[in-house]
């Protein structure tokens, strides 16, 4: 049966993926492309794309379209649910350990120890990210090639955003509202 | 368990605040990350920053999804299970809905060119977000004023953003660093005492 078939794999790659986003983007097509035959390449290809320019993880992304795909709406809620369900028991399980734990005086060391590890994260994350809005790409870095118009958008953006003026998604709308005015009257192609 | 967030109808301050992180976020975990703390740490202030970095590392070494073990995370401990479980459906939600959506679109949503001058416009907004969130953690970081501290953040960038090693390396390297410099300390301690 179609459902139970997503319901088990959907649950297996759950479980087993780690590294998040394109991390696990193997695994995912080894399975619904290979093993169970639901999609093709070029469509897995496809929803990729998609998922670049819709709201959403990645791997939730996958899930929910090859859900409907394969079985409609009772598919995409059987795959997406099944895909955060192993999460789910694991996070909770070790949320209450370090809550429970984390007074001991050896568990704050190793969190604390952690904390550079996140930071140095996140700010890995924000080095790709902003190279590909301001130069289109890290392997563009150079004066020449710098958007001068998303380099001041992010600018001002950063300082509201210190200054506690706005939230993260009214900037990040504000900004696309932003860009694409002053795209459109550059006429820029996209 | 730490103290739960006493507030009145809290399961729908997390449903929509998940709900609307997730329908507005483009990109990975690490940005809808910044996003959940900026609303929760620095917004709400219902968890301090040294919690929310440790939550991140929680979440970064279970399996799946990090955008949707972060919300369930935050969830939990705001609200308990029932929280857990209201953050995680807020969050994944919209994706669903959307995709289902748009996977009979597809090819006109992409092809136009209002979508995808706003698109293009969304990015310096992201990269925003992702500076202003590695600017609070560092200063977090370096709050104590340790020399330990800056070597740690140091070594750690160092590694991720120009040696490009994976991030569970790095992740599991402070953490046996940390318990090694604590358990140093404790034996000075112990020896001067």
């Amino acid at each position: 049966m179609i459902l139970w078939d997503l319901l088990v794999t959907f649950l297996l790659l759950g479980a087993f993926s780690f590294g998040g986003g394109m991390g696990s983007m193997e695994l995912i097509r080894s399975r619904v492309v290979e093993q169970r035959m639901w999609l093709t390449n070029a469509e897995f290809t496809d929803i990729i794309s998609i998922s670049e320019m819709t709201p959403g993880p990645l791997g939730i992304n996958i899930a929910s379209f090859v859900g409907v795909r394969v079985a409609g709406v009772p598919g995409t809620v059987v795959a997406t649910m099944a895909y955060v369900l192993p999460a789910f028991v694991i996070v909770i399980a070790l949320s209450w350990f370090y809550y429970r734990y984390r007074s001991l005086k050896g568990i704050q060391g190793v969190l604390k120890g952690l904390r550079p590890a996140v930071a140095a994260m996140v700010m890995a994350s924000a080095v790709k990210i902003t190279a590909n809005a301001w130069f289109g790409g890290q392997d563009n870095i150079s004066f020449g090639n710098a958007n001068a118009a998303a380099v001041l958008i992010s600018l001002v953006m950063i300082v509201l955003l210190q200054n506690k003026k706005i939230g993260a998604v009214q900037a990040i709308l504000l900004s696309g509202v932003t860009g694409a005015l002053i795209y459109a009257v550059l006429g820029m192609a996209v | 368990m730490e103290k739960q967030i006493r507030e009145p109808h809290i399961y729908r301050k997390l449903f929509t605040t998940c709900f609307m992180i997730s329908a507005c976020t483009f990109g990975g975990g690490m940005v809808i990350m910044s996003l959940l703390q900026k609303k929760f740490v620095e917004e709400l202030k219902w968890i301090s920053q040294d919690e929310m970095m440790d939550l991140i590392a929680i979440a970064q070494s279970c399996p799946g999804v990090m955008a949707v073990n972060s919300a369930i995370i935050i969830g939990y401990r705001t609200a308990g299970a029932a929280g857990a479980f209201i953050t995680l459906i807020g969050t994944v939600l919209p994706p669903m809905i959307i995709l289902s959506v748009i996977s009979m679109f597809y090819r006109q949503f992409r092809d136009n060119y209002v979508i995808a001058l706003l698109l293009k416009g969304m990015q310096a907004g992201v990269a925003a977000v992702l500076i202003h969130t590695t600017i609070m953690m560092c200063r977090n970081v370096l709050k104590d004023r340790r020399v330990f501290s800056v070597i740690m953040l140091a070594a750690a960038v160092y590694a991720a953003v120009f040696m490009g090693v994976d991030i569970i390396l790095i992740i599991l390297a402070c953490g046996c660093a940390g318990g090694i410099m604590t358990f140093a300390e404790m034996k000075k301690e112990e020896g001067s005492a």
